[in-house]
């Protein structure tokens, strides 16, 4: 395992650091760097017959992303992104102890018309519990969205989010940015839709919720090793929700700093190939996170 | 000046020496591919956002209209061009200014208000510090404006520093342009406009002749043009924002170029440039503007942002020539 999560490490990191490379301190290039951890405490596992068990969860997220301008028009994004969900799991609950995302993005920004920016991203990569990891690991979930920039205080988002894997193939998506006062604003975007306040030009309170998702294999033992032997290779589709306040604070116009604490509200395990699914509900989370602009 | 601005200006004056339509020269100049006079005529706008500057605090936009007037009256009627009747641009003041500049002539600025945008210059004023302030101010700006302790103190004290800046730029010109130096490091306008202009050779180079009798390039001795020397007060990002501009209008028979600086802006960002070529064309005046920009945060506005950021901006550009169009249409 460690040395999967070394070579994992090791994509990734070549990735950026080409990236990087690659990309100087033009204005014509952005490079964008979002790290996150978070904590979730114990929370009651339900469903298919489970009783009595908890589990609690560390996750992280780190994503880079190059933004080339290569026309007028056009901008391409490439750049790696590993997630990580790591549950603490109790004997006699059959939940993966690791769920995990290393992947490439592949996308890109174009302007259509006067007012719409269209966004294109795949994900290739490996998303599994890493246990075997094997070429069905592999996963290129998709998104396209339009952003509609009706003003300086008013977007708003539609699109699709693609995952031939998923139970779901296919999602839409929509949300609004809007300024609706000095200090305040809507900003309802998905994965992380709040509210915010504005305290003043660099500190900020915001409420919200955030959604964490995605569509993994697990391992080719993992039912029987759980005595659930319909498990063994099955798709698992992962959603939790959480709901939180937070603060967050400019240190430099490119780098911000964000505490966030709250209540995971929903969890859910569908194996839905097998019809089994677990949910959670009601733990409380901590969450620290920083983006950086270069 | 690097070899680029000098190469692109020979360019430039090379080939605007050759006599061309004026079509052909704003089809050489900017992106707009297809240009239909009489569709311009008829009310369209062409917009687009200009090419991505290596000079990080910049930003340009292009834009083509035209109306059915002489080119002659458009020149004079857009160089003193009000936008105060116009409230969707959130122009709160727009005054000409004499020469020499009086203190009557600021007896419309009352920052005594109650609109939030007003509040936050006012609160931002009553936050200078002699050594700190998020507001462009010189030093000795910073220390004339930091006594103020209520909106009319504060009224008071911008009357005298944009009547200072006024002066020192009617007697100075461009020498005159005080620096900003309170907001984390010495910016001078003069330099953030040089660096536009520099960062856009073409444009330059076809801006070239109202330019030099302005005095933003070459010999200051070129420098006869008189402007049209004027303040504003508007919202910007939300923020109250006093400007200090001059229009320069050079006449070349029925061919003009405007060039409308701001060579003072009070926050938000450092120094616009507004240029405008007018020619006659059959049925009436074909007009191509570009607009420069230089704001700090642009400088950490970049991909998605900064695309969203320009086609924003083309935006409001389109805006106001629609209101500047319905005004000349309007007699």
């Amino acid at each position: 395992m460690i040395n999967r999560l070394r070579i994992a490490a090791g994509i990734l990191l070549a990735i950026t650091l080409a990236n990087a490379a690659r990309a100087g301190s033009s204005i014509r290039v952005a490079e964008e760097l979002d790290v996150d951890y978070s904590y979730v405490g114990s929370a009651a596992v339900t469903g298919s017959g489970l009783t009595g068990k908890t589990i609690d969860e560390h996750s992280a997220d780190v994503r880079f992303v190059v933004s080339s301008q290569v026309t007028r028009d056009l901008l391409l994004r490439t750049g790696a992104e590993w997630q990580r969900f790591s549950f603490g799991v109790p004997a006699g609950v059959p939940v993966p102890a690791t769920l995990q995302q290393v992947s490439a993005v592949v996308g890109c920004d174009y302007q259509v018309g006067g007012q719409w920016i269209v966004r294109a991203e795949l994900q290739p990569g490996v998303y599994s519990d890493f246990a075997d990891v094997t070429g069905e690991d592999m996963d290129a979930p998709f998104v396209l969205a339009g952003v509609y920039l009706v003003n300086p205080d008013l977007q708003w988002l539609v699109g699709l989010h693609v995952d031939a894997r998923s139970q779901y193939p296919v999602l839409p998506v929509a949300g609004v940015r809007w300024k609706f006062a000095d200090a305040w604003t809507l900003d309802f975007m998905l994965p992380k839709p709040r509210l915010e306040y504005d305290l003043n030009d660099q500190s900020q309170l915001y409420l919200g919720a955030g959604l964490a998702a995605g569509t993994f294999r697990i391992g080719d033992h993992f039912g029987m090793d759980n005595g659930l032997a319909k498990l063994d290779r099955q798709t698992v589709d992962y959603l939790e929700v959480r709901v939180g306040a937070g603060w967050s604070y400019k240190i430099t116009p490119t780098f911000q700093l964000e505490v966030e604490a709250g209540s995971l509200v929903y969890r859910d395990f569908d194996f839905f190939n097998a019809a089994i699914d677990y949910r959670s509900h009601g733990a409380p989370y901590g969450q620290i996170a920083c983006h950086a602009k270069f | 000046m690097s070899k680029k601005f000098w190469v692109g200006l020979w360019l430039g004056l090379a080939m605007s020496s050759v006599a061309a339509e004026p079509v052909e020269i704003v089809q050489r100049l900017s992106g707009f591919r297809q240009m239909d006079v009489a569709k311009l005529l008829a009310g369209e706008i062409l917009t687009e956002r200009g090419v991505l500057m290596d000079f990080p605090n910049g930003i340009s936009a292009q834009s083509c209209f035209a109306v059915a007037l002489p080119a002659t009256e458009v020149a004079q009627r857009l160089q003193v061009w009000d936008p105060l009747p116009h409230p969707e641009l959130k122009v709160m003041a727009f005054h000409a200014l004499s020469v020499p500049c009086r203190p009557e002539d600021f007896v419309q600025l009352q920052l005594a208000s109650t609109l939030k945008p007003v509040r936050w210059l006012v609160d931002k004023t009553l936050a200078i510090t002699p050594m700190k302030s998020v507001l462009n101010l010189s030093r000795s700006e910073a220390a004339e404006l930091g006594s103020s302790t209520n909106p009319q103190r504060a009224t008071e004290g911008w009357v005298k520093v944009l009547m200072a800046r006024v002066t020192a730029f009617q007697q100075q010109w461009w020498a005159g342009i005080g620096p900003y130096e309170v907001a984390g490091k010495t910016i001078k306008p003069v330099d953030q406009l040089h660096a536009l202009l520099h960062d856009q050779p073409l444009v330059a180079a076809e801006f070239a002749p109202v330019l030099r009798k302005a005095g933003l390039l070459g010999d200051v001795a070129d420098a006869t043009l008189v402007p049209f020397y004027y303040w504003s007060l508007f919202e910007a990002n939300h923020h109250a924002t006093l400007t200090l501009g001059a229009a320069y209008r050079l006449a070349d028979g029925e061919h003009y170029q405007i060039a409308d600086v701001e060579y003072y802006v009070s926050g938000d960002y450092y120094t616009a440039v507004t240029l405008y070529e007018i020619w006659p064309v059959t049925g009436g005046t074909l007009i191509w503007r570009v607009d420069l920009f230089a704001a700090p945060m642009l400088e950490y506005t970049k991909g998605m942002e900064r695309l969203a950021y320009e086609v924003l901006m083309v935006q409001d550009i389109k805006q106001e020539i629609r209101c500047m169009r319905d005004d000349l249409k309007a007699k």
